[in-house]
């Protein structure tokens, strides 16, 4: 399981629980989605009522990265569903929004304890919101932030192996885009 | 003796108190049955309440479980037990329940003469009802100097009522006009069912008035469908946690749809027939015995979107839909307002079969229903066209064509296997939106009467949503697009443009999500307060914008 | 209407406002072209519904529609 920023993956490589949150949803949807494809063939778990992932953004992700492994989705509609389904996705497995109904903290918690390697992808104002819902349970916790129009940035905020460090990028190089490639600037 | 048709009960200790018609009371001995899944059925026999204990087997996810039940003759044990153990089968109440055993059902006839109980089953009580609402300047609302009453299906104004009945609903002050058995307050309903309506759905549903009042469809019609459970000994827990099927994003996407919806050609037409498939829906969920349980239990049927119905047991929500169906279809000819109130069920049961809290439903159930939808629509639009009729128009469980009918209606009923209604219309209008492309859910046209459907928003100002009315009347005179009278529309619009500037307070009146408001010199204000001037120049706006709105329409 | 991914009509959206940007910078003379597709585009979506088509290529057919009509109209 991967982001495809080198500096990242280097980062959380010995970490089995990570999670990544923010209060930019714009900027975490399209990340996450690039993680889901990247780390095909990959089980996802989608927690809330409705959306959470778009055929289409992933389509556009398999086409820049040139990759065709399958995903595996399963959806948690209620709060109550969500351990019994990470129980049964077993193994590693992204979460996308597990503590979305901001409720049944320990059961979810002591599932996600009990998985394989996952990554988290959570809505969430970690600030406001206090130390609850599995904190403590990440090995590594990573903060996107908005820092443009054009640029946002990770902040490592707990590492085993690495203090607080902020790690910008440009919003189209989570698109796949290395610097400087002229026109292709436009296409974002 | 005492006997009546049964409004509402009360526990208390030792049995329930029957409140009956005509404000008469009777009393009743019973215990009230509490099923516990536990290890240690000895320890709750140490509260005080309860009675006595049966070991009984019960079904959970086709397995067989060890279920106590607990009699107890005071219901605040039930209560009690709840808080600490895992208490099951509370849908339907346990009140319910307690009354069901006895034979005493709600709106039933019901005679009490010592401890003998006789019922009886009248098929609608003949009881009083009415509705209580005051009128203020702006309309209807919780105060007012007026008091509109509809009693017994009887509407009258009036200043100061005293109005006395077995069972009434009530606006703000008009609660204070009304003596009842059972009193509910309107502000509280969460469904859109009038007060006969909900008298209907308490007498079907087997539970008390009090009990559906302040229900949302979906609590009704999973009370409907426990009934069936219960029946099968199949347990109701209080949360059925569910893991859908593993599948790849591709299977997903083909089964993560709505209806089907054809966007139409845009414009009038005339000679319009209208296929309606009759509760499309809950039809097909009786149809394919579509219920959580059913899906993927074993593959009789096998679908395109990978997942499969087993046939061997009617499914608990193919069995509730079908007897609503058919009370639905009963209740047409005999009652509008009743059948009214079934409609309501049967447009939920769909949607409820993929609600997170859903007892009966899942996922993939209602996935298999807007995928035989689909299928239906299209077989029916395939139809037409190999028969030679020009397809306009198709929205979910309608379609709008052109051409003879009556052959296709024939064929269309016996290859899907479901009943269709036909309504034939001189005209019809299809609309685009402001990007100008078809726009599927506004439409409308003359048939046995107008049939008008996304045009007039309930947040739009009183004046315009009349000014539409009045526009669509005289539409209603044209038989064909040709004899739409333009400029008689025009007129009307002149006419309303005068009437803006010089109209009473209640044409300014714009209803959003409940409230009234005014726009006036310095915005928008609650009408609570009583008009306080108008900004004339917003509505002329407004109209002019609806008119030509409209006007791009013909 | 998906419970779980957008709507069909709603990611089509997205890929007409995508192309619009596009041609307005790279060759705006096709803007009109794209405009008089986009009045054609409901019928193909009524036409592929079942079909596995992406909103991208549904665009791109409408498109090709469009100008291959112009070409045989001259």
């Amino acid at each position: 399981m991967i982001t495809g920023f080198d500096e990242i993956d280097r980062i959380i490589s010995p970490d089995r629980i990570v999670e990544f949150y923010s209060t930019d949803r714009e900027i975490l949807w399209l990340f996450y989605h690039r993680v889901i494809v990247l780390s095909s063939p990959i089980k996802v778990v989608i927690v809330g009522e409705r959306g959470g992932i778009d055929p289409e953004l992933i389509r556009r992700f398999r086409e820049i990265f040139n990759v065709k492994g399958e995903i595996y989705i399963r959806r948690a509609f209620k709060a109550e569903d969500v351990k019994p389904t990470i129980e049964a996705m077993n193994e590693d497995m992204i979460l996308v929004d597990p503590y979305h109904h901001r409720k049944l903290y320990g059961e979810i918690v002591s599932a996600i304890r009990n998985a394989g390697r996952v990554f988290i992808f959570s809505f969430m104002d970690r600030e406001k919101e206090g130390s609850i819902f599995g904190l403590h349970s990440a090995h590594s916790l990573i903060r996107l932030e908005r820092r443009s129009n054009k640029s946002f940035s990770f902040k490592i905020i707990k590492s085993v192996n690495t203090d607080e460090v902020e790690i910008p990028y440009s919003i189209w190089e989570l698109f796949g885009k290395s610097k400087g490639e002229g026109l292709l600037t436009f296409l974002v | 003796m005492v006997e009546g048709y049964l409004i509402d009960a009360k526990p208390i200790r030792g049995g329930l108190i029957l409140y009956l018609n005509n404000f008469k009371k009777a009393f009743v001995k019973t215990t009230f049955p509490v099923y516990v899944i536990t290890e240690n059925p000895e320890m709750v026999m140490q509260h005080p309440a309860v009675v006595s204990y049966e070991e009984e087997e019960w079904n959970y996810q086709g397995k067989k479980r060890k279920v106590y039940r607990f009699e107890v003759d005071d219901i605040s044990a039930y209560y009690y037990i709840r808080n600490k153990l895992n208490v099951v089968n509370e849908t339907p109440s346990v009140l319910s329940q307690t009354l069901y055993r006895l034979g005493i059902l709600p709106f039933r006839w019901v005679s009490i003469e010592g401890n003998e109980i006789k019922t009886r089953d009248d098929d609608f009580p003949k009881i009083s009802y009415a509705t209580l609402i005051p009128l203020d300047w702006y309309g209807e609302g919780e105060t007012g100097s007026k008091i509109k009453i509809i009693e017994n299906g009887e509407e009258r104004v009036e200043q100061n009522p005293k109005v006395k009945v077995d069972v009434a609903e009530c606006l703000g002050i008009a609660c204070n006009n009304v003596e009842a058995v059972v009193k509910i307050d309107i502000k509280r309903k969460r469904s859109p069912v009038s007060i006969k309506g909900l008298i209907e759905w308490s007498y079907d549903s087997k539970v008390l008035l009090r009990e559906i009042a302040y229900a949302t469809i979906g609590k009704a019609l999973t009370t409907n469908e426990a009934w069936v459970a219960l029946k099968r000994k199949y347990i109701i827990p209080k949360v059925v946690p569910r893991v859908e099927k593993m599948r790849t994003i591709e299977e997903l996407e083909k089964a993560d749809r709505g209806g089907l919806v054809i966007f139409p050609k845009v414009g009038c037409f005339n000679n319009i027939y209208q296929i309606d498939f009759s509760s499309m829906y809950p039809s097909l969920i009786v149809k394919y015995n579509i219920s959580a349980e059913t899906v993927d239990a074993c593959e009789d049927l096998k679908t395109e979107i990978g997942h499969s119905i087993c046939f061997k047991e009617k499914g608990i929500v193919p069995e509730a839909l079908e007897w609503l169906i058919k009370r639905k279809e009963e209740l047409k000819k005999i009652d509008e307002e009743r059948a009214e109130a079934i409609k309501w069920m049967l447009v939920a049961s769909f949607g409820y079969l993929g609600f997170r809290n859903s007892k009966f439903g899942k996922i993939e159930a209602y996935e298999l229903v807007t995928y035989f939808a689909r299928k239906t629509l299209r077989q029916a639009i395939e139809l037409a066209e190999e028969m030679g009729l020009e397809v306009l128009h198709g929205v979910i469980d309608s379609l709008s064509v052109r051409g003879n009918v009556k052959d296709y209606v024939k064929k269309l009923e016996e290859i899907t296997g479901l009943k269709v209604k036909v309504e034939e219309f001189k005209w019809m209008i299809f609309t685009k939106n402001k990007e100008g492309f078809p726009y599927p859910t506004r439409y409308f046209g003359k048939g046995e009467g107008m049939k008008v459907r996304g045009l007039i928003r309930s947040n739009m100002p009183n004046v315009v949503k009349y000014f539409l009315e009045e526009v669509l009347s005289s539409l209603s005179k044209a038989n064909s697009c040709e004899e739409i009278n333009v400029k008689e529309i025009d007129e009307i619009y002149k006419k309303y443009r005068e009437r803006i500037v010089r109209g009473e307070p209640k044409d300014y009146v714009i209803w959003i999500d409940g409230i009234p408001y005014v726009r006036g010199i310095k915005g928008f204000y609650e009408a609570y307060n009583g008009f306080r001037g108008v900004d004339v120049f917003y509505y002329l706006n407004y109209l002019e914008r609806t008119y030509e709105e409209f006007k791009g329409f013909l | 209407m998906g419970r779980t991914q957008p709507s069909y009509t709603y990611s089509l959206q997205r890929e007409i406002e995508k192309l619009e940007r596009i041609l307005s910078r790279a060759s705006p003379y096709l803007l009109p072209i794209l405009e008089r597709a986009k009045a054609k585009i409901r019928y193909f979506q009524n036409a592929s519904y079942d079909e596995d088509l992406s909103p991208s290529e549904l665009l791109f057919l409408a498109l090709l529609s469009e100008l291959a009509e112009e070409c045989k109209n001259g």
